[in-house]
């Protein structure tokens, strides 16, 4: 399934062969995200998921309503590289702390779904969040850090699915508060944006629309930027970081 | 390649993952918690903290297995579990099992000048330069245009602590080494399961060249 800003769930074809298809094209890293498990306060599906991994040769993150200890656990045991957490993280950030003691910090991903309200200021997403005016995003991503999280995954979901292209002041900002690799997604639409992403701080960017809508009207397909382009923006990234 | 690859399970996470590589390259493997003896090879996945995958490995009885080989039984450490292989690190207080000298280093950039504080853990693709001369097995994988391998971790081997089982070096940062091995005892800082056809086409070599069923 494919969202545009979380809502309007499109169907994108079956998980397996899509799978089998990103392997060809030697994706760098899949994300798999479950947007309702927490809402539905639904376990992630192991079995689904378990098929999915074992087409995968290539590192695999998975989030959504993931609650406890013995949850991740059970998701590495079969073959979940790391896990991202956010909502049971802003309420209890002790677990992010328990996560990382039992697997090591580089297993565990802070997740933070973040949109502008009406005065342009970001906000989460995460109802729990917003009930503590004082929790500031900022807040809430260096306390995951601190805590142990090894990776945060900004969403801006204002853009998510929209292909608008990436808001690099946000990313900006968020690479001043944190040192930990940020990844960054929610409006890529060509590789231009992912330049001007990983220019502004991030450490990599993350796509789906970009990668499986083509064309104006949306059409499935799913491609991958080609082996010379990803030559370009490498060599490209190493300039501008070693600058 | 005839007879079964032992998939050593110390139940700490992330062994399917190499289970489903061997299948995709044609091996057949069992995993197993209890220790197997007479297995021709044996990996040992890991992920986690050095402490708690020494305390499994003593625990389910592989250490005594692992420390025992004979020279025609191999073993193939992956990340924790390349470290564990090693005499100790900095992230535990516990020994390792010592099949390889060294001890293993976290990666500090607090003393390091601003534009070259690299973060850890150091997480994504990396490539690999081969340290000997003409190590076919390792040769081929990692000379492959765009060669990449997948990392993730905090603690590194430092390079030229011992040379004679430094096979392979990347960067981050200093360089550290990625591949260590000695006879029958090998270990990958990086995960050859998640490096897509680089990673199959490594495990495929080194299966082929030291796989004795």
């Amino acid at each position: 399934m494919k969202t545009k800003r979380f809502a309007d769930p499109r169907y994108i074809g079956d998980p397996i062969n899509a799978v089998r298809i990103l392997n060809d094209k030697r994706v760098d890293e899949l994300f798999l995200l479950d947007i309702t498990a927490t809402v539905n306060k639904a376990e992630p599906n192991l079995d689904f998921l378990e098929e999915v991994v074992s087409e995968a040769s290539m590192p695999v993150c998975f989030g959504g309503g993931i609650s406890g200890v013995d949850t991740a656990s059970r998701l590495f045991s079969i073959g979940i590289e790391k896990v991202s957490i956010q909502s049971a993280a802003i309420a209890n950030p002790s677990l992010i702390e328990k996560m990382a003691n039992r697997f090591g910090s580089q297993a565990v991903v802070f997740s933070i779904d973040l949109r502008q309200d009406w005065r342009g200021n970001w906000q989460p997403r995460e109802k729990e969040a917003l009930r503590f005016r004082k929790d500031r995003w900022q807040h809430l991503v260096s306390r995951a850090v601190e805590c142990g999280a090894g990776e945060v995954l900004v969403t801006n979901v204002d853009r998510e699915g929209t292909r608008s292209g990436l808001d690099v002041e946000l990313i900006s900002e968020i690479a001043r508060v944190t040192n930990v690799p940020i990844v960054v997604q929610g409006g890529v639409g060509s590789m231009t944006d992912v330049r001007a992403g990983l220019n502004a701080g991030a450490d990599a960017i993350a796509a789906g629309a970009f990668f499986v809508f083509h064309g104006p009207h949306d059409a499935v397909l799913i491609t991958y930027p080609r082996p010379e382009e990803l030559k370009l923006l490498r060599s490209f990234d190493r300039q501008c970081s070693s600058k | 390649m005839v007879g079964n690859a032992t998939v050593i399970d110390l139940g700490i996470g992330n062994t399917s993952s190499v289970c489903n590589l061997l299948t995709r390259i044609g091996m057949p493997w069992s995993k197993s918690r209890e220790p197997v003896e007479a297995s021709g090879f044996y990996f040992l996945p890991g992920v986690g903290a050095f402490d708690v995958g020494m305390e499994a490995l003593h625990a389910s009885g592989w250490a005594k297995t692992l420390s025992s080989l004979n020279p025609s039984q191999t073993v193939v450490g992956i990340c924790l579990g390349m470290q564990l292989l090693c005499e100790g690190s900095e992230e535990g207080t516990s020994q390792g099992l010592g099949l390889l000298p060294g001890k293993l280093q976290k990666f500090r950039f607090d003393d390091a000048p601003e534009q070259a504080k690299l973060k850890v853990p150091h997480m994504g693709w990396n490539t690999v330069r081969p340290l000997q001369q003409k190590l076919g097995w390792l040769d081929e994988a990692v000379a492959e245009e765009d060669s990449r391998f997948y990392f993730v971790h905090s603690y590194f081997y430092p390079l030229n602590s011992h040379p004679e089982v430094e096979l392979g070096a990347t960067r981050h940062g200093a360089e550290f080494v990625s591949v260590v091995g000695s006879a029958n005892v090998f270990g990958f800082q990086f995960h050859p399961e998640k490096s897509h056809h680089y990673g199959s086409l490594l495990m495929r070599r080194i299966l082929e060249n030291f796989f004795v069923a």
